[in-house]
């Protein structure tokens, strides 16, 4: 099975984090993917009131997580400074450090950065 | 070799000039495809794509990314497809690069 990995640095008020999960997630029903939040990419896993706003909030996708081959990695240096505690997000993730993001990337064959 | 681009960028940025350096240099050796979703859909609008049909290049576009920004019509030479047609596509290809 073909590895893909999704690496989303981007706030959750852009169109693009919520086409990134989309994407990703249609991908993993036939790749392995795995999914990195980076940067303020940890934000889209945290409870930011998106109705409250008027937008599209993530909930819908998230709550189909476990039904497509999707590993969700968070880069603990990115939720240290923010101040988000792990049992903080919205999901279960996998905390990993930049080193362990390093090898996720090498073993993927292919590397969507939004 | 098979070579995969998925274009997210709008058609004026400055991934259309790269991208078609790329497909100048890459489709006598290699057959390309590009996929065109979120703001990428918009090549569908943009004029003088000639370059590419004559290279042979194939365009493909999520649909689900057209229908959302209003584009309901499309030239021949793109074929509508979606993100889990992507996901079976990629297993295809030896090489698939994000423009993003």
């Amino acid at each position: 099975m073909k590895k893909v990995v999704f690496v989303l640095k981007g706030d959750p008020f852009s169109w693009k984090c919520h086409e990134s999960l989309r994407m990703g997630m249609a991908m993993g029903v036939s790749c392995e993917v795995g999914f990195i939040f980076i940067k303020d990419g940890v934000y889209a896993l945290t409870n930011w009131k998106a109705d409250e706003l008027g937008i599209e909030g993530m909930d819908r996708l998230l709550e189909n997580l476990e039904h497509v081959n999707l590993t969700a990695y968070v880069e603990d240096a990115s939720l240290e400074e923010r101040g988000i505690k792990p049992e903080e997000l919205v999901i279960k993730a996998n905390v990993v450090s930049f080193e362990d993001i390093k090898s996720i990337l090498s073993r993927a064959s292919a590397v969507f950065v939004w | 070799m098979r070579v995969l681009f998925v274009v997210t960028s709008n058609p004026f940025s400055k991934d259309f000039l790269t991208l078609k350096m790329l497909v100048k240099a890459l489709a006598p050796k290699a057959e390309v495809s590009v996929f065109f979703s979120g703001n990428g859909t918009y090549y569908i609008q943009r004029p003088g794509l000639e370059f590419f049909r004559e290279l042979g290049v194939k365009f493909l576009f999520c649909a689900h990314s057209a229908h959302q920004r209003g584009i309901l019509t499309h030239p021949e030479f793109f074929e509508s497809s979606s993100t889990y047609n992507l996901s079976k596509l990629s297993t295809n290809f030896d090489k698939i690069l994000v423009f993003n």
